[in-house]
């Protein structure tokens, strides 16, 4: 199994678990439409902190609550409306708990983010008809209730929060990093806006915008400068409309990560991707080509000291070619990462066709 | 021959066959309702059809599907369709894409595919499209770059033809249910997923993953729309290569660990674009054995993969670590197709339903005038 190791220790204790798990499992799960459903809420809790991944559990979960709401809705007078709201809240509040804690446990578990997805759809506001009574199992994509948007801000603040704090606990966690993203599109697609902005100092706050995600990058690339994930989110919040970034800070800042840290990857695909902006400035005015040549010079002093870094390499092969300086970049392809790289061979002698041939084209 | 790796030379590169299928038969041979008693086997048993898939692809690239109970096995899978058209990954779990994928391969790979209802798997699938064109895995809306290929591979299998120029087939033959699938904004969608890197993510604007590439190159293929593909599938290409690490193994994103699985999701998608030879195969037919269960005292294999070398093998990794050795060419397994994920034999009819262009070495290096085939 992923990351366990072979122990050649015979534990009969927990074979005899197993068996006991599943057993509770199977049941719950043959009785899952005929349990009252505080009883169903209660037993799936205990099995879903085992074993987050039992998605039919969740889905079941789903439906206990459109059950309750949809029987709360039609017996709702004026006077019980507002007591249907804050039940509602409550029972969302539980599903929150529980796959909150299901998380800390869990952080990878598809089924549990995409459960808490699934609820903070509500803060969106529909005017789509949801389901009947009679149609609950054949599902929606997201509750048939729309939150108040007082409580759909205190979620979507309570997400960001979670989220930030998954990553820093382990900062390539993709779900986590994911979930950051949909809510804070979810958050603009309803158009809410974080009411706290004043309140606090600016460590603590938390802004429903790309902001935020930059903030959240900067933090984890303050920790340690290598780190794909953040580079990769900063690359994308970088071609949002409202985004914040000096390019120039970005490359003095990654100079020194460079230097550092020649050999990590991370650092040189953020590299690549900010000279790629650069060079795409496609008007390839006398600027551009000036601090493509000097990002060269950069290089080739970093060259000097590690002449054998690879990654410096390539990358200033991708510089050369995007001078047009193709048997230079060709070149280096051939002669150089070739022998420093065998793994990877036939790739650079493929690619030092390439750039030779381009060469030869007008 | 480059003798690139610095990797633990001792590993004996012979497929101890015999052993393998002895580990697989554990897990056919078990009736489906046996309470389980290890850790794997409790922990995949909401996805137990998917388990099933694995167990007996691996059986058939070792060119033993005899010792599966066939007529057991289709019954059950069979029993975990729904009057939807899903099938969920156990008779008493929800309908998902992702089981209703593993079934429907499972029932072509024993050939047992006329007893599936197929207009009700299509009317499920068509069902789960979205309005930007991607699909859900189920009723309930969670979206992932893996379930436009469940989606793409199922109704490939089923014969459904997959062509962007045809916008908008209807299926089903009941009028009152017929249903669209619409090619071109799967392929839209599919293709906002790809990065300034070359990979893919599990959404718009999420971090390349290997495993969300081979989904995305998968449907592309499918499709025949490899050609989007970013400097014709160049800049991937070189992603993918360099999750190759020194001992061989690949990584499914830049500074992680190797892992077994990964030697099949890079492997087949550098093959599905033409650049398998980008790599080093001897190197990562190597880590693939490393990851073979030994025994306690003494070396030799006793049968099953990990994920990395000294981990517990398992049924998943078994089938990864062959399937990988498959696409190498190597021990004369049965060869796997890198986009259907069953034996090449299986899917030759459905293969010439959905003829899938690669571009790259043909257009690009054919161009130049280089032969993109290693020289060796």
């Amino acid at each position: 199994m992923h990351g366990i190791r072979r122990s050649f220790v015979d534990s009969t204790g927990e074979e005899d678990l197993y068996e006991q798990w599943s057993t509770e499992t199977r049941q719950l799960l043959q009785q899952r439409r005929a349990l009252p459903l505080e009883r169903f809420l209660e037993c799936s809790e205990t099995i879903l902190l085992r074993n987050p991944e039992e998605y039919s559990l969740w889905n079941r979960r789903k439906e206990c609550l459109i059950e309750w709401y949809l029987r709360s809705k039609s017996l709702e007078t004026v006077a019980s409306g507002t007591l249907v709201q804050e039940s509602l809240r409550e029972r969302c509040e539980t599903e929150f708990r529980v796959t909150e804690g299901s998380l800390r446990q869990n952080p990878k578990s598809y089924a549990t983010w995409a459960h808490r997805l699934w609820l903070l759809r509500s803060a969106v506001p529909s005017t789509a008809t949801g389901p009947s009574p009679a149609t609950i199992q054949r599902g929606c994509t997201r509750p048939p209730w729309t939150l108040p948007s007082d409580y759909a801000v205190e979620c979507v603040r309570r997400e960001l929060v979670l989220c930030r704090q998954l990553i820093s606990l382990d900062d390539r966690n993709f779900l986590g990093w994911r979930h950051l993203v949909e809510v804070l599109r979810l958050a603009r697609n309803a158009g809410l806006r974080s009411t706290n902005e004043v309140a606090t100092d600016r460590t603590d706050s938390v802004d429903f915008d790309i902001s935020f995600l930059f903030r959240v990058t900067q933090e984890v690339l303050n920790r340690n400068s290598c780190n794909y994930t953040a580079y990769h989110y900063r690359s994308v919040a970088a071609t949002e409309p409202d985004n914040k970034l000096d390019w120039s800070l970005e490359l003095d800042a990654l100079h020194q990560a460079m230097y550092t840290e020649p050999n990590d990857q991370s650092v040189w695909f953020y590299y690549h991707w900010l000279i790629e902006q650069l060079s795409g400035s496609k008007e390839s005015n006398g600027a551009t080509l000036r601090s493509l040549e000097a990002e060269v010079q950069i290089l080739d002093s970093l060259l000097e000291l590690e002449p054998r870094a690879r990654w410096a390499l390539e990358a200033k092969a991708q510089l050369l070619v995007y001078l047009g300086r193709y048997q230079e970049a060709a070149c280096i392809c051939r002669e150089q990462l070739a022998s420093i790289d065998p793994m990877r061979k036939h790739m650079y002698v493929e690619l030092a066709d390439q750039y030779s041939c381009q060469d030869r084209e007008p | 021959m480059h003798s690139s790796s610095s990797s633990s030379s001792s590993v004996p590169l012979v497929l101890p066959r015999a052993q393998h299928v002895a580990f697989l038969r554990q897990y056919v041979d078990r009736e489906v309702t046996e309470l389980p008693r290890t850790f794997e086997l409790w922990f995949t048993e909401h996805k137990k059809i998917s388990a099933a898939y694995w167990t007996i692809t691996a059986l058939a690239l070792l060119g033993r599907l005899d010792v599966v109970p066939r007529e057991r096995l289709v019954d059950w899978v069979l029993r975990c369709q729904h009057p939807c058209g899903g099938f969920g990954g156990d008779y008493t779990q929800d309908p998902h894409l992702l089981y209703t994928l593993s079934a429907v391969q499972t029932l072509y790979l024993l050939g047992e595919e006329k007893r599936l209802d197929k207009d009700s798997v299509l009317r499920y699938v068509a069902s789960l499209q979205q309005a930007d064109g991607s699909f859900a895995g189920d009723v309930w809306g969670e979206i992932d770059t893996r379930f436009c290929f469940c989606a793409a591979l199922t109704l490939a299998l089923v014969g459904y033809p997959l062509r962007c120029d045809d916008d908008c087939l209807s299926i089903g033959v009941n009028t009152d249910q017929r249903q669209m699938v619409r090619i071109q904004a799967l392929v839209d969608y599919v293709m906002q997923c790809e990065n300034d890197d070359g990979g893919f993510g599990v959404i718009p604007g999420a971090e390349s993953h290997a495993g969300q590439v081979f989904c995305c190159v998968g449907t592309l293929a499918l499709c025949g729309a490899l050609s989007g593909l970013r400097d014709r599938g160049d800049r991937l290409a070189r992603w993918l290569a360099h999750r190759q690490l020194r001992n061989g193994g690949f990584n499914g994103r830049p500074d992680k660990l190797p892992d077994v699985c990964y030697s099949w999701w890079v492997l087949a998608s550098l093959k599905i674009i033409g650049k398998e030879h980008w790599i080093d195969g001897d190197a990562l037919e190597r880590f693939i054995f490393a990851c073979h269960a030994r025994a306690e005292h003494g070396n030799e294999y006793v049968g099953g993969v990990a994920d990395r070398p000294g981990d517990e093998p398992d049924v998943f990794h078994t089938f990864f670590g062959l399937a990988g050795l498959s696409l190498l060419g190597r021990h004369e397994l049965i060869p796997i197709d890198p986009i259907f994920a069953l034996p090449q034999g299986t899917v030759q009819g459905t293969r010439t339903r959905h003829p899938y262009e690669i571009p790259s070495s043909t257009e690009s290096t054919a161009a130049n005038g280089s032969p993109s085939q290693s020289s060796e």
